[in-house]
């Protein structure tokens, strides 16, 4: 609690008697007032972007500018507005508050709290809109992201700075993906923000329950412009939220952001689109609908060491109809976006999850910045999954096989139920690698494959209880050398006689 | 031509316009209104276009409210 006397103090000193001068401000007044939108009549010298006030104190922002009309999305309750309000420009530009104590807060795209407590401290805002780095303040992405789940750091790495698109129809698991890799950087100094963007309520919830559970949340902050919102806030939502990771980026931090999703803010802009009367491309959508995204993922990148070195990994989702990627917003965001990981129903639903379709999966720059370990066991992986996709296309049609073709086959098999993964049971760097080394090897081709899984539990069990040097090792020297190999070998020989020894035993 | 309107707490004679005039050229006599507005408490505040220039006590009075809410964040 402040005393008066501090108040009074600072009044004095804030309030500076400053000499008589006048300022000449813009007005207008409302002539209309759509859903979340008003036009203004009057204006005539104002510029995009630019933050207006009402005579009731709710704030807009100028995204339309006619010959005499002016076009405001309100930031606020529109219905508090009638026509024939007046407003005034104020000379800024739309931004939002950031500080250090927006860790762990969820915040609307205005910066309003949504979590009950205080609203964060004005002491420095950042613009919603600002143009991208431009190429002399970037360099090269270097250092991976891990997700914590193999399927992905092993076949499609990500690295930080890098933008991965995670598409796929409702329900194939998209939303876990990015909330895991969220989880993942736990104890990695990234901050993570995830935006929702015309989600239910109860999904945000059920996110934000998530990361506080597995304590993730400190390092976070959540964005939340929910379907229930005016379509102006769902609009903003995602430049909201990159304003903010560009704070922490530009403090020379590494930041994920996670844009859920983009489906929705592209309906949200054609709605918009559509009340202020822009004329109308493909499926309804304005002209600049490839702008609108691109601009935005071009704020994702890795700043060079002279420019602090700080990072900002975006993973957009995008939502797809009947896995149609052909559609117009999925081609655009897979066009601007440096790979995408892509979510099947078909999978999902046939026990595959992770839902990822390895083949048309990519990653078009993480590759360089994957870790040597990772890379020594991932390509020998690759190639064995390729093989499989394609003898497994064709022995549909083969009824004898030769025993080439059924090797194949069985470490195929055996690989893709390696490659399954449950929702936030992630792994480290080091076991990754070592139960992928144990089955690109084929020691795991004896082993019936109802009991890969089992022995997968049992393998990182005595690896984390047993071997942690081991594990420390790989983790550090990130390679995985031929005295680590012996030991895996000698770990591995040991659980599969114990399955074996508990198989005779039922017997 | 759009008229300039001022608004001023009591009605001003013509000595109080040619100063106005003079510090703002734009203002074009022939063309202009006065209005009016006691809760301006003093001062004036000019319209033009779509401009304000707001030059009042009620205007200055509620810059130093939003000052003080200000400080109190
Ligand atoms: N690897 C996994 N293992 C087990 N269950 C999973 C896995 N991934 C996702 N699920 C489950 O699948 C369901 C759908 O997942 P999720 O909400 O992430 O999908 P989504 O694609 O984001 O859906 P929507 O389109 O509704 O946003 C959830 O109930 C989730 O728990
Ligand atoms: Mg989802």
């Amino acid at each position: 609690m402040k005393s008066i006397d501090d108040y009074l103090k600072k009044i004095k000193t804030g309030i500076v008697p400053d000499k008589f001068k006048f300022r000449i401000t813009e007005v207008g007044s409302v002539v209309e007032i759509k859903d979340g939108v008003a036009i203004l009549d009057g204006m005539d010298n104002v510029s995009f972007g630019e933050l207006v006030e009402f005579e009731n104190g709710i704030k807009g922002m100028v995204i339309d500018i006619g010959i005499d009309k002016v076009g405001i999305i309100i930031l606020g309750d529109y219905l508090k507005l009638g026509s024939g309000d007046k407003a005034y420009l104020t000379g800024l530009q739309a931004s939002i508050p950031v500080t250090d104590d927006l860790l762990g807060r969820v915040l609307d795209p205005i910066g309003q709290p949504l979590d009950g407590l205080n609203s964060p401290s004005e002491r420095m805002r950042n613009p919603l809109e600002k143009i991208a780095p431009g190429v002399v303040y970037r360099q090269p992405v270097s250092v991976p992201l891990q997700t914590g789940i193999k399927a992905i750091d092993a076949l499609i790495p990500i690295g930080r700075g890098q933008r991965e698109l995670i598409i796929g129809d409702r329900g194939t698991g998209k939303t876990t993906i990015a909330v895991d890799s969220i989880i993942n950087q736990k104890g990695q100094n990234v901050v993570c923000i995830y935006c929702a963007i015309g989600q239910k309520e109860s999904k945000v919830a059920a996110v934000v329950d998530l990361l506080k559970r597995y304590s993730v949340l400190d390092y976070s902050v959540i964005l939340s412009a929910s379907a229930a919102t005016p379509v102006s806030q769902q609009y903003l939502a995602p430049y909201s939220a990159c304003a903010i990771g560009e704070y922490f980026m530009d403090k020379g931090k590494d930041v994920l952001i996670v844009y859920d999703d983009l489906t929705k803010h592209a309906w949200a802009y054609r709605q918009l689109s559509l009340v202020l009367r822009r004329p109308a491309g493909r499926e309804a959508y304005p002209g600049d609908i490839f702008y609108l995204h691109s601009r935005l993922l071009e704020r994702a990148c890795c700043l060079s060491k002279k420019y602090g070195g700080g990072t900002m990994t975006a993973l957009p989702i995008v939502e797809t109809l009947e896995g149609d990627v052909s559609a117009y917003i999925p081609t655009n965001i897979i066009s601007i976006t440096d790979g995408q990981i892509f979510l099947e129903t078909d999978l999902f639903n046939s026990g595959v999850r992770p839902a990822i379709n390895i083949g048309i999966s990519v990653s078009r720059v993480g590759g360089k910045a994957q870790v040597k370990a990772m890379k020594q066991v991932a390509s020998k992986l690759k190639l064995d999954l390729a093989q499989y996709r394609e003898m497994a296309a064709f022995s549909q049609f083969e009824s004898d096989l030769d025993e080439e073709t059924k090797k194949f086959l069985n470490r195929g098999s055996k690989i893709t139920q390696i490659l399954k993964q449950n929702k936030h049971q992630l792994l480290s760097l080091s076991k990754q690698v070592s139960i992928i080394w144990a089955g690109t090897k084929g020691y795991l081709d004896e082993l019936p494959l109802d009991k890969v899984t089992q022995f997968e539990d049992r393998f990182m069990e005595v690896l984390s209880t047993k071997k942690n040097e081991h594990l420390k090792r790989i983790e550090e020297q990130k390679a995985i050398n031929t005295s680590d190999e012996k030991d895996l070998l000698l770990v591995v020989k040991e659980i599969l006689k114990e399955f074996i020894n508990s198989d005779n035993n039922k017997k | 031509m759009e008229k300039t309107i001022i608004y001023s707490a009591y009605k001003l004679d013509q000595s109080e316009v040619d100063l106005l005039t003079r510090k703002f050229p734009f203002i074009d006599q022939s063309n202009l209104e006065n209005v009016i507005d006691k809760t301006l408490i003093a001062g004036v505040v000019i319209y033009h276009h779509s401009q304000i220039i707001d030059l009042s006590l009620k205007g200055r009075l509620n810059n130093l409210e939003k000052k003080l809410y200000e400080i109190d964040r």
